[in-house]
């Protein structure tokens, strides 16, 4: 659905993006993360049509989004990550406006407006000027606004930032709800666990550069380490000689009653250790993952590559 | 979901009436506006007329109030307009609903196009909210349709080539203010400009002589070569043409400008309408025709002609120009670039 080859932008001498190339098939919601600067916004601006690239072609829907802007704006609801709001106009004024401007036909938009502001559930707002709305609220509407003329590509930069944790799970089901309407979602964010509950393949960027890019499964496949964290009670110290003892076990760190625990291998490993312990009667409190494994492959794989390529990628 | 391709499809100017109607300053600019007229012709009229005006020297009155707020409103249209669209692209940026706008499917011709005609279509609502007020000058008579309908028209460019300066304006700028700033900055070179040529132009041939410098007089003649105002300064900001005649033989400096003079003399006017006030009864006219171009590409065209095309021109610049600006930035069709994948 979506295919950014090469993609390349400079800002004068700065380059933002630098041969970012990755795939998000259709119906999946795809999570582009990375770190501050690392390049979300200005490859979401790309796939808008907003921005030229300096090089690289960008294709949504078959569609070369630099060739023909018009008709891949068609296909793509893009939700920024600020808000442009008018003042001195509802909700339900702002959101026909935009129908308006995508040409939804005249006699449809009152009843796409309805159903919009009820998906987002702010119908109870729709006569509520959009400047007094609060972030949450406006956020929502801005996710309605990109959604006026139906597309079937979604680009929503860090649509989580802003909301309190309740809202966050409602644009989780929100956005699996679009999904499974056949809707291709892009969500960027450089907060993980917010995107690992919700996407099914990821993009890591990094300085400019698409680290890895896929399903969970192909990311993390290579990935040797993960570590648990498990707190004990009784004697830690007898239990972390034990715990190192184990074959399974890279290594320990003991703090307190908590042991962090770094594996030789997945999260599945973790039982081995845990069965060991029980056979010791070693208590145990209560375990948890130290990161979550999509964090692990974040964090390992942007350690190794800052060193190649930088952050700045300047000559 | 594709409608038929529509010219005048435009969702911002609906926008723009909507959400400028209900702004307090609008109905503050409204009162203002009808103020600033109501007293003018009031002051006008009471200049002209008492218990002692015979018939004649009423439709002279006639031709001073129609003068007078003629002049106002246009002196009003040049302070508001810029004002108006100086903001209107920068101010769309500034909320950053500018990106937004361009990643519809409103061409950026439709968004410069809709942002000056909420504009202008605001200028007319003033105008037809003042129609009462303008309307004192067919009582008093005097005034010839084709006088007003000249006027309409010199006002209706003037009104629209700032229109487009202001949105280049607004386009070239990042923040609104500084649009806005600039917009009346424009505005100011374009009426001070030529009368400073001609000012430089006349000191250098001392044995010149000036003509059209208040053009005023010209829109007003409709045409018909009854006034003259040859020479004199311009009271009103007001499209025209002026030119400088060297001792002899072909001009030496020609301007076709809007020529601003607020110094201007009350004698000018007065001339203007002890003019048309003779050539009324169909006589011949007693006032020299020196309301057209004598030579050169535009010979024998009126000069308020002369200026309307040329601010139409200039509209249409500023609005190509500004159109572009916005286009530079969204992606152009660049096949040839593309990179093998
Ligand atoms: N208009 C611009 N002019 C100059 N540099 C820019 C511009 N836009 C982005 N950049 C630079 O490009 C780089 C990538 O910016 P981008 O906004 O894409 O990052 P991001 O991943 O979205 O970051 P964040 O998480 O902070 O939103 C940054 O170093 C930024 O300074
Ligand atoms: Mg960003």
């Amino acid at each position: 659905m979506i295919d950014a080859r090469h993609l390349v932008r400079r800002f004068g001498t700065h380059i933002a993006l630098s041969e970012c190339s990755f795939e998000v098939d259709r119906g999946t919601i795809f999570g582009l993360v990375g770190p501050n600067g690392a390049g979300k916004t200005t490859t979401l601006r790309i796939l808008a049509g907003l921005l030229a690239p300096s090089g690289g072609t960008a294709f949504v829907d078959g569609i070369d989004v630099g060739a023909d802007p018009q008709a891949a704006r068609e296909r793509v609801g893009w939700m920024p990550d600020f808000f442009g709001v008018y003042e001195r106009m509802t909700a339900a004024e702002y959101l026909s406006f935009y129908a308006d401007c995508h040409r939804v036909p005249a006699r449809r938009v009152p009843a796409v407006v309805a159903d919009l502001l009820e998906l987002v559930n702010l119908a109870d707002r729709a006569a509520t000027p959009v400047d007094v709305l609060s972030r949450g609220m406006k956020q929502r509407l801005c996710l309605a606004r990109s959604l006026v003329h139906d597309p079937s590509v979604l680009l929503l930069d860090e649509p989580a930032s802003g909301l309190d944790p309740r809202a966050r799970v409602e644009l989780r089901e929100l956005l699996r709800e679009l999904r499974d309407m056949d809707k291709t979602i892009v969500v960027s964010s450089h907060i993980l666990p917010e995107l690992a509950e919700m996407c099914t393949s990821f993009g890591f960027i990094h300085g400019g550069r698409m680290i890895a890019s896929g399903p969970l499964e192909a990311i993390t496949g290579p990935i040797e380490r993960s570590s648990v964290r498990i707190e004990v009670g009784g004697d830690a110290a007898t239990a972390e000689r034990l715990v190192a003892s184990l074959a399974e076990v890279h290594a320990v760190r003991c703090d307190g009653q908590v042991l962090d625990i770094e594996l030789n291998g997945p999260h599945e490993t973790t039982s081995a250790v845990i069965a060991a312990m029980v056979r010791s009667d070693v208590p145990i409190r209560a375990v948890a993952p130290r990161t979550s494994s999509l964090e692990e492959v974040f964090m390992q794989m942007t350690s190794t590559d800052v060193g190649e390529h930088g952050v700045r990628l300047q000559r | 979901m594709s409608r038929p391709k529509n010219l005048f499809w435009n969702p911002i100017v609906r926008r723009e009436a909507l959400t400028r109607m209900r702004s307090a300053r609008t109905m503050l600019l409204l009162l203002g506006f009808l103020a600033i007229l109501g007293a003018v012709a009031y002051a006008a009229y009471g200049s002209q007329v008492n218990a002692n005006t015979n018939v004649f020297q009423v439709s002279r009155a006639g031709i001073t109030v129609f003068v007078a707020l003629a002049g106002t409103v246009l002196a009003l249209i040049t302070v508001v307009v810029p004002g108006l669209t100086g903001g209107a692209i920068a101010g769309e940026r500034e909320r950053q609903t500018l990106d937004l706008l361009l990643c519809t499917r409103v061409h950026p011709w439709r968004i410069v196009v809709g942002k000056l005609t909420g504009s202008l279509l605001f200028i007319l609502f003033l105008l037809v909210a003042a129609l009462p007020v303008l309307s004192v000058v067919s009582l008093l008579g005097g005034v010839q349709l084709s006088d007003i309908l000249i006027v309409i028209a010199a006002g209706s460019m003037t009104a629209l080539a700032l229109g487009a300066l202001g949105i280049l304006a607004s386009c070239v700028n990042r923040r609104a203010a500084g649009a806005t700033l600039s917009a009346y900055v424009a505005t100011f070179l374009f009426f001070a400009v030529p009368p400073l040529i001609g000012a430089i132009g006349q000191a250098s041939h001392p044995n010149g002589v000036v003509t059209g410098g208040a053009s005023f007089g010209y829109m007003t003649s409709g045409g018909g070569g009854r006034a003259l105002i040859a020479g004199g300064p311009a009271p009103f900001p007001i499209p025209g043409a002026s030119r400088i005649l060297g001792p002899s033989g072909p001009p030496v400096v020609d301007m076709l400008s809007p020529v601003v003079s607020i110094s201007g003399t009350l004698s000018t006017l007065q001339s203007q309408a002890n003019c048309a006030t003779f050539s009324g009864f169909g006589g011949p006219p007693i006032c020299t025709a020196a309301d057209q171009v004598t030579d050169g590409a535009f010979n024998g065209w009126h000069y308020w002609q002369v200026g309307l095309l040329f601010q139409g021109i200039l509209a249409l610049v500023c609005i190509a120009l500004s159109v572009l600006v916005l286009r530079g930035r969204v992606p152009r069709t660049r096949r040839g670039e593309r990179v093998a994948g």
